[in-house]
């Protein structure tokens, strides 16, 4: 006898259900730390050519000025990481004289200097929000679209629901349970490219459920088996090889990213490899599964 | 199906399309890569004497996170436009002054564009490789705003009821606080400097501290009322009751009456040193304090003026120094106190102001009663304190934007340097219609929100010709002239937002995505060969060309490449195998049904296209909403990902078919070496 995903399918999920709930939990109780291009403000990295100073003495040295609220971190072994609110260029010129002063004869060279204002600021949180309803709206509706032509047992509004729901729900839901995690336990902070991050994931884990779901499509149209669950599993079995190679190749890609890129997107691309796992496993073990348990339902609700 | 399929594929043009496809990388790896072409050209040439000749295309357009450089973001005030339609222009104008302005900063590949968002327009300004950030962002900034204002009729509004209610209740409490003070010296006996330090407002302007003696007052003092309070009363006397005086009120001490000089006349050198506002003097402070020495051990009497002349970096140089008469309250303290302290005929040690350090030569004084007198001073709340400032000054059409040229010219009379300006045709009119409303009235000159001009209008100017005088240094007035002439700008702007990203940070970021690049590429190629063995080879060439396609297309459009930009691009090369993948299973599924060999390839191929063109449509839905999302950064992703996208599906369709169906007539039907999957159901 053949494993069969659909018939284990309950196993599967009170596992999924488990660690979804964790971080759903992790991402309402800890919340997420916005970073300047939510809050607005400025971000300055300096690196000091002699020793560095520790963040009391740039605290006592910046106090004067009066700038707000500054948060000091010490980076890497020779580099100093300043939050601020929104500052000027004078302010900043400022700022940097004084830094400078601090070290004496060596001085200190500037990495990179980001402000944001409270305008543009507000802008990206709207646009963040905008996107993702977008991108799901648009995808239910491209999904429904291409499998309008299967009736039963399920209508195709289900197909483009539960795509949706389980790329939500799952293969986002998981990568930013664990930056929730991150954010409390390291300080990490969510800018563009964690939105960027949820929205490619979103994207793309259509394109894995995608061939399983096509598959069942073809088969349900060709040469149906006795029950609808029979018909999922087989097509679970038949793309199987398909799901975990496609997979493989772009986590593939992304690891060689991941290890050997560059800083700035290190996180990006976690979240990213984070999400692909989770919408591999979940294109094969919870979406085609739940087709049929919607399927069932749907039968329960016409007697 | 298969036969209609079979037909064009025949040998020889197969045969065609492969040489045509080897004739194409070569092209575009020359393309891509000249440097590499380059190099080994010139290596020929040193070792074989003649060479191949050199390669110029423009190298890939890198974004600032991998060069370094800055990202700039400026809102431009459009609040002073009057119609919709000039708003676009306005803005325009001001693209394009700093557009110039970048320009003559040196940048190489600038980018200045126009930006909207709902109505707040912006001008975004990308200075790749730029080393000295502040300083062009310092030169972008300072352009100047020019503005030319005539008087407008004060709106005298009168004060609402509940203002009115509210100046009275103030000045109420104000009468009570002074009546309290008075009191407490009269009633309680308490010493007039204890309650006068509690109780008054005046401050001294150095370090906000209470200022209760109100110095020496003479006939020259400008408040007059002060003055005639002093005259009138006797030496220790205090106010009887609260004195009400148009702007405050007051209780005065009198503490003696003397003689003594009330008014001064004197010379003075100044010199002063970098960093004081408005020196031209390049000196430090302490040169410039060596140098006044070394003039107060060779000045005189009677070669003071001569020297001033020569020396001081003041506007009174030209007069030798000469400073006239003056009363008290009329210079800042430092100089004041020098000035009057001195002996008739005395020249002062060098000593200090804000203005830096000066020299004084009394020549001459005049003698007078002064009283002194310390007082308790409460503000009295007039309706000017409620009224919003009235800006007299209203702002007309010209302005920076009518400007043809600015050049410094030279005074006939005086032979002090000039700016003057010359605006264009409309530029023209309205300074006709200007001066002609406003004969014999000042019309000002702004510059960047101050007034640097006021001459009042002598006749009608029809030329579109002025100058504006002052005390110009030659080094000011060229530096107004560049500035001006770089553009003034038509509309106020102001930096909402900037990214910099140092050098270094970029070349270590571009040499990390290039190293993941090709690990990327070579992680995938080797994983791909395991698998799907000699098709999973086929598959990876197909890669190559595929590679060597994106990049040219990056080239050619050009595309930026940032850091996201390339992950992008790496992810899309992951992406790219899986449309073969999904041909290759499909390839197995119809070799598992039993088909030969080259019909289980037409029919992959054919069969996998729905689940390829599904998979791929929903990808670019998310990049083409990520590019309308974002910022630079973002769009760099989404551009990359979704060149990458629609290349990979060509790819797979297009150049491993073409592999496959050249290769298909060596092979037999063991299936397991060529594509990993099962074999014959006969076997």
């Amino acid at each position: 006898m053949r494993f069969s995903f659909v018939a284990t399918r309950k196993y599967w999920y009170t596992f999924s259900g488990i660690y979804i709930a964790l971080a759903i939990i992790a991402m309402f109780v800890w919340g997420f730390k916005p970073g300047i291009d939510f809050t607005g403000g400025a971000l300055l990295e300096v690196k000091y050519e002699g020793t560095r100073p520790n963040p009391t003495q740039v605290h006592e040295l910046l106090t004067p000025m009066q700038l707000g609220q500054i948060v000091v971190q010490p980076v890497d072994e020779a580099n100093m990481l300043l939050r601020l609110p929104f500052i000027s260029q004078q302010q900043h010129d400022e700022v940097f004289k004084k830094l400078d002063e601090l070290n004496g004869e060596a001085g200190i060279s500037e990495i990179r200097y980001e402000t944001i204002g409270p305008s543009i600021s507000k802008e990206l949180r709207k646009n963040a929000i905008t996107g993702i309803i977008v991108v799901m709206l648009l995808t239910i509706l491209y999904i429904a679209f291409v499998f309008r032509k299967v009736g039963k047992p399920v209508s195709s509004w289900i197909f483009g629901l539960t795509l949706v729901g389980k790329a939500l729900l799952h293969d986002v839901a998981l990568p930013a349970g664990i930056m929730a995690v991150f954010g409390y336990y390291m300080g990490y902070e969510i800018d563009t490219l964690f939105v960027v991050a949820l929205l490619t994931i979103l994207g793309f884990s259509v394109n894995d459920t995608i061939a399983t779901f096509d598959r069942i499509r073809e088969t349900l149209t060709r040469a149906p088996k006795a029950t609808f669950a029979e018909t999922v599993d087989d097509s679970i079995y038949q793309t199987l090889a398909r799901s975990i190679n496609t997979s493989v190749t772009i986590i593939l890609a992304m690891l060689a990213v991941y290890l050997f890129g560059g800083e700035t997107i290190k996180n990006f691309m976690l979240m990213l490899i984070i999400g692909m796992v989770a919408s591999a496993y979940s294109s094969v073990f919870i979406a085609a599964p739940l087709l049929v348990d919607f399927a069932r339902l749907a039968a329960v609700r016409k007697k | 199906m298969l036969n209609i399929q079979e037909s064009p594929n025949t040998r020889s043009s197969l045969r065609t399309k492969l040489y045509l496809l080897v004739l194409l990388c070569v092209v575009l790896a020359l393309f891509d890569f000249p440097t590499a072409y380059n190099r080994s050209s010139s290596w020929l040439k040193d070792k074989a004497g003649f060479g191949i000749g050199q390669l110029h295309f423009n190298p890939f357009r890198l974004g600032l996170d991998l060069v370094g450089g800055a990202h700039l973001v400026y809102e431009v005030d459009t609040r002073p436009v009057p119609t919709d339609e000039s708003v676009t222009d306005a803005v325009d104008g001001v693209r394009n002054v700093i557009e110039r302005r970048v320009n003559a900063f040196g940048v190489a590949e600038p980018v200045v564009q126009t930006n909207r968002v709902g109505d707040k327009h912006r001008v975004i300004v990308e200075l790749p490789g730029v080393t000295d950030v502040k300083a062009a962002i310092d030169s972008i900034g300072k352009t100047p705003l020019l503005e030319f204002k005539e008087i407008g009729e004060a709106e005298v509004k009168p004060l609402t009821d509940e203002q009115k209610k509210e100046l009275a209740q103030k000045n109420k409490e104000a009468r009570e606080k002074i009546t309290k003070a008075l009191a407490e010296i009269n009633k309680k006996k308490r010493p007039f400097a204890e309650v006068a330090k509690e109780y008054t407002e005046f401050q001294n302007d150095k370090d906000k501290q209470p200022l209760v003696d109100l110095g020496l007052v003479s006939d020259k003092h400008p408040d007059k009322e002060l003055y005639a309070w002093a005259t009138s009363h006797k030496p220790g006397t205090v106010s009887r009751v609260p004195e009400e005086f148009k702007s405050y009120f007051a209780i005065f001490q009198h503490n003696g009456t003397s003689q003594g000089p009330v008014e001064v006349k004197a010379r003075h050198i100044l010199i002063c040193y970098e960093g004081v506002p408005q020196c031209v003097s390049t000196l430090k402070k302490e040169e410039a304090l060596k140098k006044l020495q070394e003039l107060r051990t060779q000045v005189t009497p009677e070669n003071f003026a001569a020297l001033a002349s020569v020396h001081s970096m003041d506007g009174s140089a030209q007069a030798g120094g000469d400073l006239g008469w003056f009363g008290r309250n009329q210079m800042v303290a430092e100089f004041e106190n020098a000035a009057f302290d001195l002996k008739k005929g005395e020249i002062s040690q060098p000593f200090e102001s804000q203005f830096g350090y000066h020299l004084v030569y009394k020549e001459d004084e005049k003698l007078g009663p002064q009283h002194k007198v310390s007082g308790i001073i409460v503000k009295r709340w007039t309706e000017d304190d409620f009224r919003e400032p009235v800006s007299e000054w209203k702002n007309t059409q010209l302005g920076g934007a009518h400007l043809v040229r600015s050049v410094v010219q030279y005074d006939q009379n005086s032979g002090l340097p000039q700016v003057g300006l010359q605006f264009d045709d409309e530029g023209k009119k309205l300074f006709a219609e200007i001066t002609k409303r406003n004969l014999q009235k000042p019309v000002a000159i702004f510059l960047d929100g101050e007034i640097i001009s006021q001459p009042t209008v002598q006749s009608e100017i029809t030329n579109g010709e002025a100058v504006i005088t002052g005390s110009f240094s030659l080094k000011d007035a060229k530096q107004l002239t560049q500035e001006l002439n770089a553009g003034a700008l038509p509309l106020p702007v102001e930096l909402v937002s900037q990214s910099r990203v140092g050098a270094s940070l970029g070349a270590q970021s571009l040499a990390k995505s290039l190293r993941a690049g090709f690990i990327g590429l070579a992680l995938v190629c080797i994983f791909m060969l395991a698998y799907y063995r000699l098709f999973g080879l086929l598959a990876s060439l197909a890669l190559l060309v595929y590679a060597l396609v994106v990049l040219s297309v990056f080239k050619f459009i050009p595309v930026t490449l940032t850091v996201a930009g390339i992950a992008g691009f790496i992810l899309s090369i992951g992406m790219a195998v899986d449309a073969n993948i999904l041909i290759f299973e499909r390839i197995k599924d119809e070799r598992r049904a039993g088909r030969r060999l080259h019909t289980a390839i037409e029919e992959g191929f054919v069969r996998a296209w729905p689940s390829i063109r599904d998979s791929n449509n929903a990808a670019l839905i998310t990049c083409v909403i990520l590019y309308w999302f974002g910022t630079s950064v973002v769009r760099g992703f989404a551009l990359t990902l979704g060149i990458g996208v629609v290349a990979s599906v060509l790819s797979a369709i297009f150049i491993t078919r073409l592999f496959a169906r050249f290769v298909v007539p060596y092979l037999d039907e063991h299936t397991r070496v060529i594509i990993g999957g099962p074999d014959t159901p006969k076997e």
